[in-house]
């Protein structure tokens, strides 16, 4: 008999959860360095001229610059003047978003980890490896863009801060500068209308960004047979089923039709989402979510 | 009791009836809880419809079914039973009569339960109680408390002959007058072999005012044999039954002495027949080792009959008169008498004529006996008056001065036909006289007689003559002599005076005359107050049982049925004992007929009795099984069998159970190597070295092929054998390359190849170092291997062939045995010296030699490769010696296949030469 439960004892006291989150924040910690280590794929440049510290390429000095621009060893060979052009190394700044409400505090015996923890896991890898490769990271709320290799630390803090006041901070009050990209980590049990909301208000503000979902394999698939009461503790909602197998159908239905919806709403607004299952390994999410970033970086640098 | 045929065994469990309440009350209010999921998506997914009704409670349907289950299991605990047994009527004291005879054995079993129920419900309503098997002796009645009866039921067994019931009415009438209101109840198997028995009505006047009740099977069934007749040739029984009830086809089973079968025979009773016959019509010497006839399912004493000697070979002592002739068997005349008779009886024919006559005989036969004695001669006559038989057969002896134990005067000297000095021709025997005991006998118109005596005419002559030459000179006369008789063959038993006692007319002569001796009743007339020792008895069951120290020696003579005094079973020694049987020859079996008015008849076992508990039981276990269906079906479990998984298990089923069933049959042959049973193959022994192995495989390969080009000898492929683990019985040889490196050998292996040796095998040594050994004294690794193995098996003293072994000639002629090289020679067994002026061409000797031992490495020499090309070079200089090689292995072979026969056939030249000097003398 596959279970589901909560890993708070009183998931209702959000404090608690907090200081529950925080106590396994090293574990997660750790956790995330060794994710993080797994999709080091260095600073990505922009592959084009501009401020950077790597080479691009050489061009031939053209009279008017400066003189200094001249790359002497180069311009040796023959008997032109080559200037060394460098790419362009222009720093992003990234927002992150983690979902704290109860129903991420939930594990079933399907998945390896509780959806808060995947959550954070890949949160903080991702950071570390943006900050790595150059990036500012931030979270909404909570923290201005840094670029320190403390980052994780950094967040970390954060988390412990926000869990004790038992939610995350409030997307649609925390002003975002344009042009950032935005990423937001949770299992999105929201009504895709609020969502929508959301979603509007970020882009309204110029956000572009990612819909990071993290899910319960039970989540999913609903593996239970029989007669059974289903319950929430966030809103205190329960259901008896008489059989749970017939009552699957229309359940899976009408998470495919939600699904739907919700990658609609987050297409409206040129957001990409990734789907993330609790029974899959982390650096799976954080390595799409890392190529992702590089494509719609570049995007990004060329659509203002 | 209740109108409803109905009773608990434990009433008190329905008590427990009075929980179900409560479980009602449980059941109801603790409906079965449904499980708690966590389930986040619940919060947007809450709307979604909900198609099943969700059980509340317990519905009133499980709930039903649930108490009846709860009811059923009190009920079957509490042990009901349809229409319970009758009870016994009345409230004084109960006697019970019990039929314990031969015929109540089949179903002893049910009367035994039916009294212990009876002695039971006794127990419980406090009545005394005594219990009478009719069968037991007279005895005074006592009235005991219904427990210790019970503790003493074991002690009723019934009895293996037919009961007088009558005999215990005495007792009965006492017991009645002294409790007048006692119950009796005859638990009666209703079988009686007198037709007017009238037990029952005396039964019933005894005492008018006690009720009685009988109790009875439904049917009767039993089946019982009597009878064998072997007046006739062949044994034929009688089987009886009582009613039309008992089966009407069955078998016989005929076994010897030491109960092994020896036939079967069917039989079937025609429509409402009381008795049927089947005739055993088998081979002589077959019938008469049947001791013991029994009807198959038929468990009784009655349905068995004994066989002893007496019912099928008379006694036959032979008595011959030189002694001399004992020792050329061809030429005594005890010889023919002996196997003429043996089919039909048994023959004593050691010791003088004093001690045959002591042996209880019922014939004797005295060939070419002159004068007797006369104290001899008395006994002779005490013997025929007593009711004996003589037979004389003629003789030079008898031709030259008799006595008067004659059936007829002879006269001095005998006639001869066709002698030299006769003119007359031998004669033929005529046709038998209709008055003749051999009158159905055909006459083989070959059997010449060539000399008998004769008898003086007299008027009586005619009369006693059986069998008469073509003149109507007697050949067979005989007389009445007192009880017994007195016939002479006036021939001699031996085929010097005629051809009579080769022909097939003689065995039967000579059968026809000895139904002439006296059957059975033989120990009777010697003491009449004997008394045999009990051998084998009969149980009820009709099973064969020692008899205890208590049973009775039979009286003899008895013609009675088997009693008390004379359980039946065999009496006295093996051979001349005789068997008591339960029934008479002449018996038959009746029902009781008229029984009194009086007797409330009931059956035994009331048939109708139905134990309850099981129907109950299985009633709760359909209920339960269609409780957990509905469980499954309400708690949403889907009932539909998966059809796919079904369909894939099921061949994994099979495999599994096939494998299983594998894993039970052990494997015939564990190596790999080809079973060596089925064909003659030879043999190496593994040696670990693979290019030695190689060789010896490549060597008996072509050894084989060339044993098939040349000999009749075709080998399948050669095995590798390795002496610790395989068989080595199969191996007419086994060729043993040794090498240095040779490993010791197990204990196991050691044993192996003793055992091997020692029943005729033979093991081939070869130590390949024929060349390297030569020229030096020094002894090679090899050797020295060999020598060490040797030393661990019983190996006889072995010498170099020698040029007269029969090795050199099995089939090629040879001098000596080369392989690859040719300086080694071949050892093999030590034969016996031989004398010096013994001038055959080989020496016999037996058996096969254990051990051949040679250094010339022949399976080099044989080996051959793919394409037949020979694999090594030979090393002498004759460009025949590969041949030679061949040959040597081929004698080997055959050797070891043959052994000593051609030893023998070397001798056929000395044989014949010998039959010429006998037939020129």
């Amino acid at each position: 008999m596959i279970k589901g439960r909560f890993i708070n004892h009183q998931a209702s006291d959000h404090v608690v959860q907090g200081h529950e989150l925080a106590e396994r924040l090293p574990a997660l910690i750790a956790d995330s360095k060794r994710v993080a280590s797994s999709i080091q794929h260095g600073v990505h440049g922009r592959h084009k001229n501009g401020p950077g510290e790597n080479f691009w390429q050489f061009r031939p000095f053209t009279a008017g610059e400066p003189a200094n621009l001249i790359d002497w060893r180069r311009s040796g060979r023959d008997h032109k003047l080559y200037v060394r052009e460098r790419e362009w190394e222009a720093a992003r700044t990234f927002w992150f978003w983690v979902d704290l409400s109860p129903s991420m505090f939930y594990v079933s015996d399907l998945a390896t980890a509780a959806k808060i923890d995947r959550a954070i896991v890949i949160t903080l890898a991702l950071a570390h490896s943006l900050v790595e490769a150059g990036e500012r990271v931030g979270l909404i709320g909570l923290t201005p863009p840094i670029a320190s290799r403390q980052v994780m630390d950094r967040f970390a803090e954060n988390f412990v801060l926000s869990g004790k006041e038992g939610k995350a901070p409030d997307l649609l009050s925390a002003p975002l500068p344009r042009r950032n990209e935005v990423i937001l980590v949770s299992d999105f049990l929201i009504p895709v209308e609020e969502m929508d909301k959301t979603l509007s208000r970020l882009s309204s503000q110029g956000a572009k960004g990612h819909l990071l979902i993290i899910r319960d394999p039970v989540e999913e698939t609903l593996p239970f047979e029989g007669q059974a009461i289903l319950f929430e503790q966030e809103k205190q909602i329960s259901l008896q089923v008489g059989d749970i197998a017939v009552w699957r159908q229309n359940y899976l239905e009408a998470l495919a039709a939600f699904k739907k919806a919700l990658e609609q709403t987050a297409q409206n607004y040129y957001w990409q989402t990734i789907e993330h299952h609790t029974d899959r390994p982390a650096s799976e999410a954080a390595l799409t979510m890392l190529t992702r970033f590089g494509t719609s970086g570049s995007l990004s640098g060329d659509n203002p | 009791m209740s109108a409803l045929p109905l009773i608990f065994s434990a009433p008190f469990v329905l008590l427990a009836l009075l929980a179900l309440p409560v479980i009602w009350f449980l059941l109801r209010t603790v409906p079965p809880e449904p499980q708690r999921i966590a389930f986040p998506p619940l919060r947007i997914f809450s709307k979604i419809p909900e198609k099943q009704p969700v059980a509340a409670r317990t519905p009133w349907w499980l709930l039903v079914i649930r108490m009846l289950i709860c009811g059923l299991l009190v009920l079957a605990c509490a042990g009901p039973v349809w229409k319970p047994a009758q009870t016994t009527p009345g409230n004084g004291p109960v006697l019970i009569l019990i039929d314990n005879g031969f015929s109540s054995a089949k179903a002893w079993e049910e009367r035994v339960s039916q009294l212990e129920q009876t002695v039971r419900e006794a127990l419980q309503s406090n009545r005394l109680l005594a219990v009478l098997p009719l069968g037991n002796p007279v005895r005074e009645i006592e009235l005991q408390n219904p427990d210790r009866v019970l503790a003493s039921l074991e002690t009723i067994q019934p009895l293996p002959y037919a009961i007088d019931r009558s005999a215990q009415l005495p007792a009965i009438k006492e017991f009645l007058t002294q409790n007048t209101n006692a119950t009796v109840i005859w638990l009666s198997d209703n079988l009686t072999l007198n037709g007017s028995d009238d037990f029952p009505q005396k039964l019933a006047e005894l005492n008018p005012s006690a009720s009685l009740i009988l109790l009875r099977q439904r049917t009767t069934e039993t089946l019982a044999l009597t009878a064998p007749d072997t007046k006739e040739s062949n044994l034929s029984v009688r089987i009886i039954r009582a009613t039309p009830d008992a089966p009407e086809t069955g078998r016989i089973l005929a076994s010897d002495g030491r109960g092994n079968l020896i036939t079967d025979m069917p039989f079937t009773f025609t429509k409402d027949a009381a008795t049927a016959s089947v005739t055993f019509d088998i081979p002589n010497d077959l019938r008469n080792r049947i001791s013991r006839l029994a009807i198959i399912n038929e468990k009784s004493a009655g349905a068995v009959y004994l066989l002893d000697s007496s019912h099928n070979r008379p006694t036959i002592g032979i008595f011959s008169g030189g002694s001399a002739e004992q020792a050329r068997t061809l030429l005594s005349p005890v010889y023919y008498i002996k196997n003429a008779l043996l089919p039909f009886a048994d023959i004593r024919d050691n010791g003088n004529i004093d001690e045959l006559l002591s042996q209880k005989l019922d014939a004797l036969v005295v060939a070419d006996i002159g004068e007797l004695d006369s104290q001899t001669t008395r006994q002779l006559k005490d013997f025929i008056t007593q009711g004996g038989l003589l037979i004389r057969f003629a003789g030079n002896r008898l031709s030259a001065g008799n006595d008067d134990l004659l059936p007829v005067k002879l006269r001095y000297g005998d006639r001869n036909l066709g002698g030299a000095l006769s003119w007359s021709e031998p004669r033929k025997i005529a046709a038998f006289a209709k008055e003749s005991p051999f009158s159905s006998l055909t006459i083989n118109d070959d059997i010449k007689i060539k000399r008998q005596v004769l008898a003086e005419p007299t008027p009586t002559l005619y009369e006693q003559t059986w069998a008469a030459l073509e003149d109507g000179t007697p050949l067979v006369t005989a007389a009445k002599n007192g009880k017994g008789m007195i016939v002479l063959y006036h021939v001699t038993a031996t085929p010097a005076w005629s051809d009579l006692p080769l022909s097939g007319l003689f065995v039967e002569m000579l059968r026809k005359t000895i139904q002439f001796a006296k059957t059975s009743d033989k120990s009777i007339s010697d003491n009449n107050s004997a008394s045999l020792p009990p051998r084998l008895l009969l149980d009820a069951s009709g099973n064969f049982v020692q008899p205890g120290a208590t049973a009775p020696y039979l009286k003899i003579p008895n013609s009675n049925r088997a009693s008390a005094e004379s359980p039946p079973g065999f009496y006295g020694p093996e051979e001349t004992g005789i068997a008591q049987n339960t029934l008479l020859p002449t018996d038959n079996l009746y029902t009781f007929k008229n029984i009194p008015a009086s007797f409330e008849q009931r059956q035994i076992g009331g048939s109708d009795t139905r134990d309850l508990r099981a129907p109950v039981l299985l009633a709760a276990l359909l209920l339960f099984l269609i409780d957990t269906l509905l469980m499954l079906r309400m708690s949403g479990t889907p009932l539909r069998i998966n059809r796919r998984l079904f369909k894939n298990s099921l061949p994994t089923l099979l495999a599994v159970s096939l494998a299983t069933g594998m894993w039970g049959v052990p494997k015939a042959q564990t190596s790999e190597r080809e079973p060596a049973a089925l064909e003659t193959r030879l043999a190496y022994i593994i040696t670990n070295n693979p290019s030695l192995d190689a060789t010896s495989k490549a060597g008996l390969t072509g050894l084989g092929q060339f044993l098939s080009l040349n000999t009749a000898f075709e080998p399948a492929p050669p095995s590798a054998v390795d002496p610790e683990k395989d068989e080595l019985a199969f191996y007419p040889l086994i060729y043993w390359p040794i090498s240095s490196t040779q490993q010791t050998l197990s204990n196991k292996a050691i044993k192996n190849l003793n055992a091997y040796m020692k029943n005729g095998g033979t093991v081939l040594f070869d130590t390949r170092d024929a060349l390297r050994s030569l020229g030096t004294m020094q002894q090679t690794e090899e050797t020295s291997a060999l020598r060490n193995i040797l030393s661990q098996f019983d190996v006889p003293a072995l010498e170099p062939v020698p040029t007269d072994h029969v090795l050199t000639k099995t089939f090629y002629l040879l001098k000596s045995f080369p392989g690859r090289y040719d300086n080694s020679p071949l050892w093999a067994e030590a034969s016996e010296a031989r004398d010096a002026n013994d001038d055959t061409p080989v020496r016999a000797s037996d058996g096969v030699s254990p051990v051949l031992v040679t250094g010339n490495d022949f399976a080099a020499a044989w080996a051959i490769g793919e394409r037949n090309e020979t694999l090594f070079p030979v090393s002498g200089s004759d460009p025949r010696q590969r041949e030679m090689a061949f040959r040597a292995g081929a004698n080997i072979v055959l050797y070891t296949l043959t052994g000593n026969y051609k030893a023998d056939q070397v001798h056929v030249k000395d044989l014949l030469e010998r039959m010429e000097r006998e037939h020129m003398q």
